[in-house]
């Protein structure tokens, strides 16, 4: 325990002493505040240690602050982020004794000086005593503020000077007792007598050669100790000789004389300085506040820290009203923009209130987008997809993109006939990049996409609609080579390509004709396109067409009939739509000659009646309608059967409901 | 008048002596004129009558220097405490920042002193200023007098302070007391600093 007799040994320090042992026993009428002024590493930092080792012995509950100006800083900091500024201050002004160590290290945060001013004031209205240590004397302090310094002017000052060599052994001996390489008297004493300037070249010296004898065997000599510490002695004795007197205070650290009387108008001046002071903190301690509070926000703070870091140059409360406003609309700006775009909502203007023109571009571009996109068709799901030998490519594929979106076959251009389930495919793809988070999806066909072009009538309507698209996740085009004809649109889908690409988003297009058949396709576009990968979807092989068939039966009388579905799984087709008509005129007639459906009467339906073609001009290719012509003969109506919406033939592998 | 400018970095504070005749107004003035150094007062402007009445007002306007970054100005006047210079006293209220109400403490004064208090309400009242709102000291001076010629200070309170303003004794005369009401008050003015009604651009 550190003690504050030791400070007593030398008569210069007996004062400071005596007043430390006075706050300790909290024996006398508050000094508020001590000043102790002393050089660095004359022992204030000890003498504080001292102070409350002293007052935690007679009272061990006593609540004791011992700060120095950063961790002060730094406390307040973290109470301010928390919201707890005011309660960390109370406890300050709480504390049964407040010790603040090198306060004139305080000039470098001058926010904070106005709160230890406070604290001064709060402390001394409540009795609660309050120690500060200075490197410098008042009067050669710069850099704190006006009613800082009159508060330090009002407390009591003593001085404190490098303690004597038979304080600093006593000192020494303290630290030994808890250093790990014990060291013999005759040490000490030689250390205690090396010239140094400072008390904590002494500890150090100390600790140096603690930790020296801990490693040697060997225990040192005086002369061993003052060779490894590279000091001669400040005395020129021999070790062990009458230690030197106590080093007095020098006459540059003794503070200029302070006026007990000032005259009227010094103390008016004073007052007022104080006064003003005391305001401008206030500001500045509202605009700390603020930072904190906007700052744990995510907001920046630029502005107001621009106040803080300058003198007041503007109204603060004009500026902190200016900023509060700004704040609170950029925030509801990032608010609108993460429910219209979430993509936008982490954009850096939406954190900066200096950038409220920017934030607001974003939203109104966050609006323009907003305006709902085609997506894909819920019902078709990756999940669901069956595959055979022949779309193996294309599902590993889609596979990958689902895995990578944009970074791995983008775009993907699948090419393949009339009916061999490229909607499908397009479909359940976007959904699987949905849910994958990659958003917004729009999936829609090429028809209806050069239908939103014509349909821009000015300028301002296609900056719109361009960025409808601009910002989407993933782009789906369906039935590409129905674009042909149409010029402007397949501008602005190249233009769409590019910015995409740039963007590396995921686009995937399916056309029913290769690419080198649709001579009407720009040819900038066709080479976007064949920068990407292109996987043919060719017509569904045996496999793939059982399992269409099975999935068509079900619910039949033939259900489970394996031959029926082997008969009509090993009938060549081109398309599903072509399976899922056999089976459809299978069970018509069927269902018109009350039977159960077989094998026979599949060979009689369609293999002695003639086959229903699909005609072109009703099944354009890509056509999806879903409505079936019945067999002939079997139904005698020609009106359409509906059996799906959309029919579930037009697509790749659909789970049959 | 703004009390801060934040353009040009100035604090100006108006502070306006008021109370009636020969209650010791200009007195306070001179006493303070007398212990502000050369380098930081401006001229005594005193329109005075050939006895000694001030006729239009007394200006002391004090330099405070740069504090926390403003250049700080204490601006002092008083009134012509005789009834027919209304006019001028309502020029002079306009904009103060800060009143001090110098009372003679004599009690055949009394009246006097009522009669100003009532002047200085309604003037401010004129000027839509609310004296509640506003930074209001009262002096009691000539308490050096003998004790028989004047009221006690709790007794000028109860019949002047009924709002309970900071009040104070003093002898203008010998400065007991006028730089203690130059403080107070200013201290009042200064603390309406950080609200946001005491600062213009």
């Amino acid at each position: 325990m550190r003690d504050l007799d030791t400070f007593a040994l030398d008569p210069a320090n007996r004062p400071a002493a005596t007043a430390a042992r006075s706050v300790a026993d909290a024996s006398g009428v508050p000094f508020a505040p001590l000043v102790v002024v002393g050089a660095p590493g004359s022992g204030k930092t000890e003498l504080l240690g001292a102070i409350a080792d002293r007052l935690q012995a007679s009272h061990p509950r006593a609540k004791v602050e011992l700060l120095d100006p950063d961790a002060l800083v730094e406390q307040e900091r973290r109470a301010q982020l928390a919201g707890r500024g005011e309660e960390s201050r109370a406890a300050l002004v709480e504390a049964d004794l407040l010790l603040l160590d090198d306060l004139d290290r305080l000039t470098r945060y001058r926010d904070a000086q106005g709160l230890v001013a406070d604290l001064l004031d709060a402390r001394r209205s409540a009795g609660r005593e309050v120690v500060v240590t200075l490197s410098r004397p008042l009067a050669r302090l710069s850099g704190l503020d006006a009613r800082l310094l009159r508060r330090l002017s009002e407390g009591t000052t003593v001085q404190l000077t490098l303690p004597g060599a038979e304080a600093r052994l006593t000192i020494l001996r303290r630290h030994s007792g808890v250093a790990p390489g014990r060291l013999s008297e005759t040490v000490l004493r030689a250390i205690a007598t090396a010239d140094f300037s400072s008390l904590r070249d002494y500890t150090g010296a100390l600790a140096r050669l603690s930790a020296f004898q801990e490693a040697s065997a060997v225990p040192l000599s005086p002369e061993d100790c003052l060779t490894l510490i590279g000091v001669g002695r400040s005395d020129g004795r021999t070790v062990g000789a009458v230690l030197p007197a106590p080093l007095a205070a020098s006459e540059s650290e003794t503070p200029p004389a302070v006026p007990s009387d000032h005259d009227e108008f010094s103390q008016f001046l004073s007052d007022v300085e104080a006064g003003v002071s005391e305001q401008v903190d206030r500001w500045r301690r509202r605009i700390g506040e603020a930072v904190s509070r906007w700052a744990a926000t995510g907001l920046r703070t630029a502005r107001l820290e621009q106040l803080l870091e300058q003198e007041v140059t503007a109204d603060p409360e004009l500026v902190l009203a200016g900023y509060e406003r700004d704040a609170g609309a950029i925030l509801a700006l990032a608010q609108e923009a993460a429910s219209l775009a979430p993509d936008l909502a982490g954009a850096a203007v939406f954190r900066d209130p200096d950038q409220l023109a920017a934030a607001r571009g974003l939203v109104e571009q966050a609006r323009s987008r907003a305006a709902p996109l085609s997506a894909p068709l819920a019902r078709y799901r990756w999940e669901d997809l069956a595959g055979g030998p022949a779309s193996r490519l294309v599902l590993l594929a889609g596979r990958d993109i689902i895995g990578e979106p944009g970074r791995r076959y983008s775009p993907l251009l699948i090419v393949g006939g009339p009916g061999t389930g490229k909607s499908h495919l397009l479909h359940a793809l976007g959904n699987a990049l949905a849910a994958r988070g990659v958003g917004p999806v729009a999936c829609l066909g090429a028809p209806a996409f050069a239908a939103e072009v014509r349909g821009v009538a000015d300028a301002d309507a296609l900056t719109t609609w361009r960025h409808r698209y601009r910002w989407v996740g993933a782009f789906l085009l369906d039935d590409l080579h129905l674009m042909v004809e149409e010029r402007r649109a397949q501008e602005e889908l190249s233009q769409l390509v590019a910015e995409l690409l740039e963007g590396q988003r995921q686009m995937v297009f399916a056309s029913a004709r290769p690419l080198e058949e649709l001579s009407g396709l720009s040819a900038r576009l066709a080479a976007q396109l064949h920068g990407g990968l292109l996987v043919e979807l060719p017509p569904p092989d045996r496999e793939m067409r059982l399992i269409v068939v099975k999935r068509l039966l079900v619910g039949s009388a033939a259900a489970q009939d394996a031959a029926l579905a082997d008969y009509l799984a090993g009938r060549p087709a081109e398309s599903f739509r072509e399976v899922q008509a056999s089976v459809q005129r299978v069970l018509n007639a069927a269902a018109a000659q009350r039977v159960v459906p077989s094998p026979a009467l599949a060979r009689e339906v369609l293999e002695v009646l003639p086959p229903v073609t699909l005609r072109a001009g009703r099944s354009r290719p890509g056509n999806s309608s879903g409505i079936l012509s019945p067999g002939l003969g079997l139904v005698k109506s020609r009106e359409k059967t509906v059996t799906e919406w959309p029919a579930v033939a037009d697509r790749l592998l659909a789970e049959l409901r | 008048m703004p009390l801060v400018n934040f353009t040009t970095r100035e604090i100006t504070c108006k502070l306006v002596y008021y109370g009636p005749g020969r209650s010791g107004k200009t007195t306070n003035l001179l006493y303070i004129h007398g212990r502000v150094p050369q380098d930081r007062r401006g001229n005594l402007i005193s329109l005075a009558t050939q006895s000694d009445r001030t006729l239009f007002f007394d200006f002391l306007p004090l330099e405070l220097g740069v504090i926390s970054g403003f250049t700080t100005r204490f601006q002092l006047y008083t009134v012509p405490g005789q009834v027919y210079y209304n006019a001028t006293r309502r020029l002079v209220l306009q904009g103060a920042d800060g009143v001090v109400f110098v009372a003679d403490s004599q009690a055949r004064r009394f009246e006097d002193n009522l009669e100003s208090f009532q002047n200085l309400q309604e003037n401010l009242l004129e000027q839509g200023v609310d004296i509640r709102q506003l930074p209001l000291v009262l002096q009691y001076n000539k308490q050096d007098l003998p004790g028989d010629l004047i009221l006690a200070r709790p007794d000028l309170d109860d019949t002047l302070n009924f709002r309970a303003v900071p009040s104070l004794g003093a002898d203008a005369l010998h400065g007991a007391g006028v730089f203690e009401t130059l403080k107070l008050v200013s201290s009042l003015v200064l603390q309406r600093l950080s609200t946001p009604s005491g600062s213009e651009r």
